[in-house]
């Protein structure tokens, strides 16, 4: 309950910071130009601040319980707000008592000063809070450089501190680890101030890994309280981790480049990942999947009566996995035509062993988004089969026991995306097969055993 | 407010104590109080009305099918997979005393001996993996399996160990991996169980049927084991005369009064017999037809080493293909007899464990293939291991004959591999010290491998609850970090 009211905190803060800002553009006017508001206005809007201000207050330290925020960062914001509110209650106060006094003038003029101060630093930490430290700084203007790193073309040739290392760095540790910030004594900024180490010491022993205190503080769970980053910062991903081990482990060096460190293949697994257009820097948790709009709800429950499960890929995807698993001989291209109203959503599609024709290819050509197809087990033969180079985002296709031969093959070979072609079954000869493999090395193929 | 708080609130003192006395009542509240929520909780993406009905994961899934083969009693695997050239050189001579320090042990008193490994070693594959001259046929499978050498458990004995391997708690009474599974995504085929369990060596494993059991999850979670021998399915086959569709208008008939109940009460568990009636009613025919492996060709029962008939751990891992096949959700696998404690030549780690690694070498390769030639493994997660290790200590108890060559249960490092699944084929994770007796790199708890199972079927095991006696349970409990390394 408490975290939920405390959810209005960013909205109602805007309250106080309007009155303010009226006030404020009151007394400015007021003193360059001859208007003149009345009293009454003033101490209303004094009063409105204040209340506005400490109700925010309230709301904004329930929020702070929910604990994923930044906790320095926090405290700041925190008693800037409370000093705010307080400077504010005064304010009103001393309007209501003291203005008939000689010294209100200053007194007043003063609190005006203060109040723009406190207002502007509580301002900009609730922002950073909120967006991240990185989102307003100045060190934007002058060092931007690091923002767009230079896209890796060739792995082998990358110089592994400055294009691997310090950009997974700049990315997640360098808004604490900076001149500006020094968490825990530590500059990360260049290769010279990492290896000078933070409060306790070196943080990285070349070639020993497992003493270094950066890989340790880096493998410990988000929950536990020195794991870095800190918890509710993006975490790095497994890749990056094994990344920074193998380079302390290959000696922490500035200028090597990839391949003068040797990497063994299973490290130039990882590592391949940080080339342009790799995955490396993805969290491992969501797997990313194209986005779509979601299918009617209609349309679902009609193909679910037809005898398909259609279910989404996942909670948080409107994607859908469409399989034909009981009664597939009753499944023919009629009901395939059907499917035309989710073309866009269907991802994985099971309709092996059923009773359509070639004619239902024209209908799952148009599955924009289809990744996996499978089609064993049907009657499929040669016809037709051209109409599926249109998927341009297949990569799993399923043709085991299908009557194609080398001519289908050539057919099914112009889909681009393809990444694994079961063949098992078929009439395809190996020679086929072979001048396949050989032409797109990248394309895995299952043929499976000879009866 | 939710129906059960509202329900509750109709049970007034007079209907209280009028249910009380007829018994049935105080049954149901105690179900009621036990295990709502879950299913009442259940996202509109599923249908609300059948506990079986399709859910999607909380992500996208890299493997939608389990099947689990675990070997009952434990196998060795310094005689399998874990190769130790040192422990050679210490065969017979006295245990360090400091492999003994604050270690219990099932059965070794005293210093025993080391025992080296009863069986030769070489490299398969691309990814030249050790693999024992007892699993030829595995040995020609490893470029598709990933191993973890540096299992461990807090188990030492069999029953726990194996509750604590399929429920994650050795005590019982907590539901297993399948039946998280199963009430995680449903099933596919709504004529077949979701949870299928196929159990062969002569004997059930000692956890008995609770390794299968539902828990606290409603009891349409269940595993359905089925027999290997005779009707699959007890009780499932018509009695004579009875016609089939005289049959399904009796079930008809009583699944409307129990939907009724049903309203009234919002029981779940009054939903799983519903489930359960029409379950049967359609295992009639779907159970014999998919349990009846006389359609294969003769080579895939070559492949295998099937025999039509006979009750075999081959005929197990070929139904268990044919199960995926149909969309089963999750097949477990048991073969009992890897308890080589070495009290006689065909229970040691010589003789006893080449006769079961005989049994089951060629079937599970067989099983690899088949799936992998199908494009079933690519979504299919195949588990294989026993519940704890074993000693590179010889075990020599009162009785046992002196030269005997058994090992004592450990479980501080035991073998488990995967395949499929979104897990990286022809690797190795985790090492062992110099005698496979403890995991030095990378080890991985029972916790991990659960919650390993569950992040590829597209879950965090964090999140995937049932509230239970007024708390949300999990099958890690309060542990389990994914294993990311292993993903591909
Ligand atoms: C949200 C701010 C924040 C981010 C982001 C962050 N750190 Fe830290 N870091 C801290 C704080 C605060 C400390 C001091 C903690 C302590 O003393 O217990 C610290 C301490 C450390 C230390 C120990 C320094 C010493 O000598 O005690 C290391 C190493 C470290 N961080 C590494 C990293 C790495 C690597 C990253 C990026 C992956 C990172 N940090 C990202 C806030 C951060």
């Amino acid at each position: 309950m408490i975290n939920f009211i405390g959810k209005f905190h960013p909205l109602l803060v805007h309250l106080p910071i309007g009155f303010i800002s009226f006030w404020l553009i009151i007394e400015f006017l007021e003193r360059i130009s001859s208007y003149k508001s009345g009293e009454k206005t003033k101490q209303i809007l004094l009063i409105s601040s204040a209340i506005s201000s400490i109700i925010s207050s309230v709301l904004g330290y329930f929020l702070s319980l929910s604990g994923e925020y930044n906790v320095e960062l926090l405290d700041e914001h925190k008693w800037l707000g409370i000093w705010l509110s307080v400077l504010l209650v005064l304010i009103s106060i001393i309007y209501y008592l003291l203005k008939s006094k000689i010294y209100f003038k200053y007194i007043y003029n003063g609190s005006i000063f203060l109040v723009c101060i406190l207002l502007t630093l509580t301002g900009h930490h609730g922002g950073s809070l909120t967006h991240g430290e990185q989102y307003l700084s100045l060190s934007q203007l002058s060092e931007n450089k690091n923002e767009n790193v230079v896209e890796i073309k060739d792995i082998k040739q990358a110089v592994v501190f400055s294009d691997l290392v310090q950009p997974i760095f700049n990315k997640k540790c360098v808004a604490c680890h900076n001149t500006g910030k020094l968490k825990g004594g530590l500059l990360m900024d260049t290769y010279e101030n990492l290896l000078k180490g933070g409060e306790s010491g070196a943080v990285i022993i070349a070639s020993n890994s497992a003493q270094s205190e950066l890989i340790k503080l880096i493998n410990l769970e988000p929950i536990e309280k020195r794991a870095m980053p800190p918890k509710g910062k993006i975490p790095l991903t497994t890749d990056e981790k094994a990344l920074l081990t193998w380079w302390i482990d290959a000696g922490a060096t500035k200028d090597k480049k990839v391949s003068e460190l040797k990497p063994d293949a299973a490290i130039m697994a990882v590592l391949t990942k940080f080339q342009a257009g790799g995955n490396a820097h993805n969290t491992d948790e969501t797997p990313s999947l194209p986005e779509v709009t979601a299918a009617a709800d209609k349309d679902v429950q009609a193909i679910q009566m037809l005898g398909a499960n259609v279910q989404k890929m996942a909670n948080n995807s409107n994607l859908l996995d469409v399989r034909v698993i009981i009664n597939k001989k009753d499944w023919d291209d009629k009901k395939t035509e059907n499917l035309s109203k989710i073309k866009e959503q269907v991802y994985i599609l099971d309709l092996s062993g059923t009773a359509i024709s070639s004619k239902s290819l024209n209908e799952i050509a148009k599955f924009s988004n289809l990744n996996k197809l499978f089609i064993q087990n049907t009657n499929l033969d040669d016809a037709n089969l051209e109409a599926l180079s249109n998927l341009s985002k297949l990569e799993s296709l399923n043709l085991y026991n299908v009557p194609i031969s080398d001519a289908g093959l050539k057919k099914i070979a112009s889909i681009k995306s393809l990444k694994k072609l079961f063949l098992w079954k078929t009439k395809i000869n190996q020679n086929a097969i072979e001048a396949l493999k050989k032409s797109n090395p990248e394309l895995e193929i299952v043929v499976g055993i000879t009866a | 407010m939710n129906t059960f708080q509202e329900n509750l609130r109709d049970i007034t003192r007079r209907n209280f104590l009028y249910n009380l006395s007829t018994g049935i009542g105080s049954l149901a509240l105690g179900s009621l109080l036990g295990g709502c929520g879950g299913l009442l909780k259940s996202d509109g993406s599923s249908n609300s009305k059948n506990p079986l009905g399709l859910k999607s994961p909380q992500f996208a899934p890299k493997a939608k099918r389990v099947i689990y083969l675990h070997m009952a009693g434990a196998p060795s695997q310094l005689e399998t997979f874990d190769y130790k050239p040192l422990l050679h050189k210490l065969d017979g001579q006295n245990c360090p005393e400091s492999f003994l320090k604050g270690q219990r042990f099932a059965f070794i008193k005293g210093t025993p001996k080391m025992l080296g490994p009863q069986a030769t070693f070489k490299q398969y594959g691309n990814s030249g993996a050790y693999v024992s001259n007892h699993l030829p046929f595995t040995s020609e499978i490893v470029d598709d399996l990933c191993f973890v050498k540096s299992m461990h458990t807090t188990e030492f004995n069999h029953a726990p160990a194996q509750l604590f391997m399929h429920t994650g708690s050795p005590r019982l009474g907590r539901p297993g991996i399948g039946s998280w599974v199963t009430y995680g995504l449903g099933t596919e085929n709504q004529n077949l169980p979701g949870f299928i369990v196929l159990a062969s060596g002569g004997k059930t494993p000692d956890a008995g049927k609770s390794l299968w059991g539902s828990g606290f999850l409603p009891t349409v979670y269940q595993g359905v084991q089925c027999r290997n021998a005779g009707d699959p399915v007890l009780y499932l086959s018509d009695p004579h005369h009875q016609d089939r569709t005289l049959k399904g208008k009796l079930i008809d008939a009583i699944n409307d009064v129990n939907q009724t109940h049903f309203e009234e009460t919002q029981d779940p568990e009054i939903q799983s017999r519903i489930a359960q009636f029409e379950m049967a009613y359609k295992m009639q025919v779907s159970v014999p037809e998919t349990m009846d492996i006389k359609d294969e060709p003769a080579y895939i029962h070559e492949m295998y080493g099937t025999e039509i008939g006979k009750a075999s751990f081959a005929n197990n891992c070929l139904l268990a293909r044919r199960l995926v096949e149909k969309g089963v959700r999750y097949v477990q696998l048991f073969h009992w007899g890897w308890d080589h404690h070495g009290e006689s030549k065909a229970n040691d780690c010589e003789d006893g464990i080449k006769t079961r690694c005989a049994e089951t070498d060629k079937p599970i390769a067989a099983l690899i293939k088949d799936l992998k030639q199908r494009g079933l493994l690519e979504d299919t997660l195949v588990v294989w291991g026993g519940e704890f290790g074993r000693t590179p200590m010889k075990e020599s108890r009162p009785g046992a004959p002196p030269d005997g060559k058994g090992r004592d249960h450990n479980p501080n490092a035991f073998t488990v591999w995967m395949a499929g699944g979104g897990v990286k084929p022809g690797f190795t994770h985790g090492e062992t010290d110099e005698f496979g007796y403890f995991g030095v790199k990378d080890r991985v708890h029972v916790h991990d491998l659960h919650a390993t199972i569950l992040h590829q079927l597209g879950f965090d095991h964090e999140k995937l609850t049932f509230p239970y006696q007024g708390r949300d349970f999990r099958l890690t409990d309060v542990h389990g970090h994914v294993v990311h390394n292993i993903l591909s």
